[in-house]
């Protein structure tokens, strides 16, 4: 049984890894993909905005816990989001940008989510993990969790999208392997939702090809086309698509096992939103498999952030995080756990 | 009068469509691809050595008609929601799917790949990035004239605003047709949109801004400031193009114009802000209330979205329409249709 807190640490670990992995391979095809990396495995520069925002939800739990609200996050956005941006909001989605002129307009959620047009982003679905690993084995309470946050910046499908990750991540920190987390994000959401269909289908078609798919080359190229095929939106330039993203993240899981590495390669060999379905599927694995279930030469590469997308973060690591949000039992008053990164590297060598 | 207020509801659609600089840029699909191309060369020239004279639609060694001033998208898929309203709605649209000649919102693209991909209405219409987008609010047109409920078009390829933008139009065109008040037109629409929604939010925010300036071009950069989202990439979101299109009728007593030019000037939103604006304004005062050079030049569908409507007289398929579907003949009294 794994602990909580080696869950923690997967989790976000996985997520940082993923969005790493996945940075430059978004918006490229999947046979782009292939043209240049082959199978792309090896993680080239840092993280992006899905780090940095869920290191920054994370904050608002640790602060605000179970009772967080609406307002709690808006205040945040006024607080420590706004006043640093000095010039262009670089690293930010459509959904976030929207939301800061929104509140720079004087308006309160959930009005700050509905009046941009990008409120099924995947702006939400990114940043929901700490939402799961604060309620391990509860999705119910992390799904109604992610959605104070999301009001905020989302509405309609982009909120159902953070309410599926949530309650992914949930239910793998409380043990779930990948089949019974599908179930845990279903459950999450209407049946009578986008998500909710876009994850049926692609549960079906990572159904229909076998699990073993995600690992052979060729099979692996025929289940991108039919994941394509069954969520993607062809006459739309921008890849944000929350229900889109969430369903081919959690195929992702599905195809790879569970199993990290198998699970976050796949997850963006699909192109689109690449960093995020890697940091997704990431993060819902990393919790399955815990710390050492992600790839220690993934691990190295993943330093403290840089705030490049959200200054306020700067310099936290994602396994601080991972330590506040679920404290092991060294963290009772001891120091946190992370080992030294350039002391593992000469470990390594 | 009814039926004068009807033709000024389809000409003054027709009108505003021809009037934003969008419209030269849908009809200049009419002319050979290549043409496109050099257009988009010569954009990326004028980027790379920082020319500000910056190109247009041309017309190299081809005809020059396509890129008069003239009607585009809109006007289009107003005649075909005309033309084809006896059709249930789904059937009307899945007959579109697989035609790779037809140009149409990102909504309406991707309804018909739903379609095509077995999800029925409303799935169609809400499982769409664009669902948003104010492609029903346009087709509405059509059935605010005859009284009509839009929502079974509506829901083919739009949800949430753009299902809204659907009936705000439609509500405030049956009543402009039925009175031809503006303040009841637009307290028509206000009744269908609730306010803790983006489009009824943003409408009341709009009619106050434009009250405040006034007039309706002095509204203009009030309604950028309180309204517009200059962050996304297109402009066609319901619950930004209905509410300038209501604020600017309500600003300009229903004066076709001088709402249109106002809305053409806000040019993020000038695809469609004008052709709906210029619906509502047509629709209350009448077709002898538009400017005869512009009825003139907007009343010919050039095509562009729909090639099989080239040559369609907007006018005559309006009279046609309003005699198939009422059972009165046109010009005469149709009240009480609404």
């Amino acid at each position: 049984m794994i602990p909580v807190n080696d869950r923690a640490r997967g989790c976000l670990l996985g997520l940082a890894a993923g969005d790493a992995l996945g940075a430059p391979a978004e918006n490229l095809t999947p046979s782009q993909i292939r043209r240049r990396w082959g199978r792309l495995t090896e993680i080239e520069g840092g993280g992006t905005d899905d780090t940095e925002y869920a290191v920054f939800a994370a904050s608002l739990l640790v602060r605000h816990g179970h009772a967080l609200t609406p307002a709690h996050v808006a205040a945040a956005y006024r607080e420590e989001i706004i006043p640093s941006i000095t010039g262009p909001m670089r690293g930010a989605g459509f959904s976030e940008l929207g939301t800061v002129e929104a509140l720079r307009r004087g308006l309160e959620p959930p009005l700050t989510g509905l009046v941009h047009q990008h409120g099924w982003s995947d702006g939400l679905a990114m940043r929901a993990a700490p939402y799961g690993i604060f309620c391990p084995g509860d999705p119910a309470e992390a799904a109604r969790l992610v959605e104070q946050d999301g009001i905020v910046s989302q509405s309609g499908e982009g909120v159902l999208g953070g309410r599926a990750v949530a309650a992914a991540v949930a239910a793998a920190m409380g043990g779930a392997g990948p089949e019974e987390a599908v179930r845990a994000a279903l459950s999450a959401v209407p049946a009578d939702s986008w998500t909710a269909r876009n994850l049926a289908r692609a549960r079906d078609v990572v159904a229909a090809s076998g699990p073993s798919d995600a690992a052979e080359n060729d099979a692996a190229d025929a289940l991108v086309e039919a994941l394509h095929e069954a969520v993607v939106v062809r006459h739309y330039p921008w890849t944000d698509i929350a229900p889109e993203a969430v369903a081919l993240a959690l195929a992702a899981v599905l195809a790879g096992g569970g199993e990290v590495e198998a699970s976050v390669t796949f997850g963006v060999s699909l192109g689109r939103d690449a960093d995020t379905i890697g940091a997704i599927a990431g993060a819902v694995t990393g919790a399955m498999r815990g710390e050492r279930g992600v790839p220690a030469r993934w691990a190295e590469r993943i330093g403290p952030v840089t705030g490049k997308c959200l200054p306020v973060v700067a310099g936290r690591h994602v396994l601080d995080v991972a330590d506040e949000l679920a404290p092991g039992p060294q963290e009772a008053g001891g120091p946190p756990s992370r080992p030294d990164p350039a002391g593992e590297r000469a470990r390594g060598r | 009068m009814s039926g004068e207020r009807i033709r000024g509801a389809f000409a003054g659609l027709a009108v505003g469509d021809a009037a934003g600089w969008p419209a030269a840029r849908h009809r200049a699909a009419l002319h050979a691809p290549w043409s496109r191309r050099l257009h988009r060369e010569l954009d990326a020239f004028a980027e790379e050595h920082r020319v500000t004279t910056l190109p247009v639609p041309f017309a190299l060694n081809q005809p020059v008609a396509p890129l008069a001033v003239g009607p585009s998208d809109d006007a289009e898929w107003l005649a075909w929601t005309a033309l084809t309203i006896g059709t249930p709605r789904a059937d009307a649209f899945r007959a579109l799917a697989g035609r790779a000649e037809i140009r149409a919102r990102i909504s309406v693209a991707t309804a018909l790949d739903n379609l095509t991909k077995g999800v029925e209405p409303p799935a169609s219409g809400h499982d769409n990035p664009h669902h948003f987008d104010d492609s029903a609010a346009v087709r509405a047109v059509a059935y605010g004239v005859l009284g009509r409920d839009p929502t079974q078009d509506a829901q083919v390829t739009n949800a949430g605003d753009g299902l809204l933008g659907a009936l705000a139009m439609a509500a405030a065109v049956s009543e402009a047709v039925a009175s031809g008040s503006a303040a009841s037109a637009v307290e028509a629409a206000l009744a269908v949109l609730p306010r803790d929604t983006a489009i009824g939010h943003n409408a009341r925010v709009a009619l106050d801004a434009a009250r405040a300036a006034g007039d309706p071009f002095g509204a203009v950069p009030a309604l950028d400031a309180a309204l517009l989202d200059h962050v996304y990439s297109y402009g066609v979101g319901a619950a930004h193009t209905v509410p300038v299109a209501l604020a600017l009728t309500a600003a300009s007593g229903g004066d076709l114009r001088a709402a249109v030019p106002a809305a053409a000037c806000l040019s993020t939103l000038a695809d469609s802000a004008p052709a709906l604006t210029g619906a509502l304004t047509g629709a209350c005062g009448g077709l002898a209330a538009i400017p005869p050079g512009w009825v003139a030049a907007s009343r010919t569908l050039a095509g562009c979205c729909l090639p099989e409507l080239a040559g369609t007289d907007l006018i005559e398929l309006t009279g046609r329409f309003t005699a198939e579907t009422t059972g009165e003949s046109t010009g005469v009294s149709t009240e009480g249709i609404a």
